[in-house]
């Protein structure tokens, strides 16, 4: 920057008169020659060049009236005229390189908003983007929730069905236990609920025909299992003690568990609800070495059988239909 | 020659003036005030180097109004350019002032903006 220095307003006449007779240059010219030099040797030029040459112009003007009229009124005022042209120039240059700093700086400011938007943009997409990938392994976990739920449900249900059948099945002992208790023996097995006959109870010794005794009692199991498994088939196994030949117990138990199911038959249950089967000697629930043991092992066994009545039963040895092979 | 007469040496000091000043009509203060008011209303007031030189070239074209009246039209002429010339350097100096200015806010703005993008 160029420092201006004022010059002096009031010029007398006098000093005007004593100037034209001298041929040393005003202070004034002195000034402007030196502020001159100071912008043509700074880079003012190259910002505001036609200021600079307007300022050139004015010292020359006011060297002309020094070389004319050294010391006059009028190479003082050019002088002073070409000073403030000279100060005019470099402010006009400082001017012009503030004016290119602003519009830089201006430029930087929006490519930096810009920068600043853009990035704002990026992050909000990138956030926008773990938001959708949260989104989605959310719904993929609420979907395998969900289908956890649904086999839980599902497994629930077959888990409630198979305790109402298991609570079925326990109210039916229960109530076989209770209503037969001084008949027969309840037990349940993995084949199904078994109720056992004394043999001794239901046949004279030797025989298949039923005893008198033995009706009534197969009148009270025929009315439990009329009430408890209606739609279940019951095999009825006749079984020996060991004494006599294998043959001839095979025969006789087959016959006394014939008679037992053409009673129920008779009593009114569904023939095909029926089998029966002789097992002889071959099952023995206990030994046959003492006379207890071998009562206990003369029975006959109804077996409600856990597969429902129908076709699909596998054939059992020595079965036989409505009687005897 | 010892003594010049009164009429003689009154010319001569008339040829002089004419010669150094030029005879011209009555100057214009219009140029010059024009400019003051240019420079004022840019602001030159407030600045304190402009607010100098506004003052010069009040002040001068007052005394040119002074020399019109006792009818020195040369010098009035001369210090009416100079009283318009210092209203111009008056307006110049600032514009750059204020110029200079924008260009510092705008780095500050710069400046802030970088701030506040900063986490």
């Amino acid at each position: 920057m160029i420092r201006i220095r004022s010059g002096l307003v009031v010029f007398p006449l006098l000093f005007t008169l004593a100037g034209c007779a001298s041929t040393q240059p005003s202070p004034e010219l002195v000034d402007a020659r030196r502020t001159y030099d100071q912008v043509r040797y700074s880079n003012a030029s190259q910002y505001a060049p036609a200021r600079v040459l307007a300022a050139k112009q004015a010292l020359e003007q006011a060297e002309v009236a020094h070389e004319d009229d050294a010391g006059s009124f009028e190479e003082r005022s050019l002088a002073y005229i070409a000073q403030r042209k000279a100060t005019m120039a470099a402010a006009y240059a400082d001017t012009e390189r503030a004016r290119r700093e602003y519009v830089a700086a201006d430029q930087r400011y929006r490519q930096l908003q810009e920068q600043l938007r853009i990035q704002a943009q990026r992050e909000a997409e990138a956030s926008q983007g773990s938001l959708g990938t949260a989104r989605q392994e959310l719904a993929a976990q609420g979907r395998q929730i969900r289908d956890q739920q649904q086999q839980l449900a599902a497994s629930q249900a077959e888990l409630e069905l198979r305790r109402a059948e298991l609570e079925k099945e326990r109210r039916a002992r229960e109530l076989a236990e209770k209503s037969l208790a001084e008949i027969a023996t309840i037990k349940q097995e993995s084949r199904g609920m078994t109720i056992t006959l004394e043999g001794e109870v239901l046949f004279p010794s030797g025989e298949s025909t039923l005893l008198p005794l033995a009706r009534q009692r197969l009148d009270r199991v025929g009315d439990v299992l009329k009430e408890l498994a209606p739609d279940k088939t019951i095999l009825v196994e006749g079984h020996t003690d060991s004494r006599g030949s294998a043959q001839l117990n095979e025969r006789l138990s087959q016959d006394r568990a014939d008679s037992v199911r053409e009673y129920l038959i008779g009593r009114g249950m569904a023939p095909e609800r029926l089998r029966a089967v002789g097992r002889g000697e071959s099952e023995p629930l206990v030994s046959n070495d003492s006379p207890e043991g071998r009562a206990n092992n003369r029975r006959v066994v109804l077996v409600v059988q856990n597969t429902k009545s129908g076709k699909s039963e596998q054939p059992t040895r020595g079965q036989s239909g409505s009687s005897s092979p | 020659m010892k003594l010049v007469s009164p009429a003689v040496s009154l010319s001569a000091l008339t040829l002089m003036l004419m010669g150094c000043g030029a005879s011209t009509p009555t100057p214009s203060t219009t140029e010059a005030k024009s400019a003051i008011s240019a420079a004022e209303a840019t602001g030159a007031a407030g600045d304190p180097q402009a607010a100098l030189h506004l003052k010069m070239a009040e002040d001068q074209v007052r005394a040119a109004e002074a020399l019109i009246g006792e009818g020195d039209m040369g010098e009035a002429q001369l210090v009416l350019e100079r009283a318009k010339v210092d209203a111009q350097l008056a307006q110049v100096l600032t514009r750059r002032d204020q110029m200079r200015g924008r260009a510092q806010q705008a780095e500050q703005e710069i400046e802030r903006l970088q701030q506040s993008a900063r986490p």
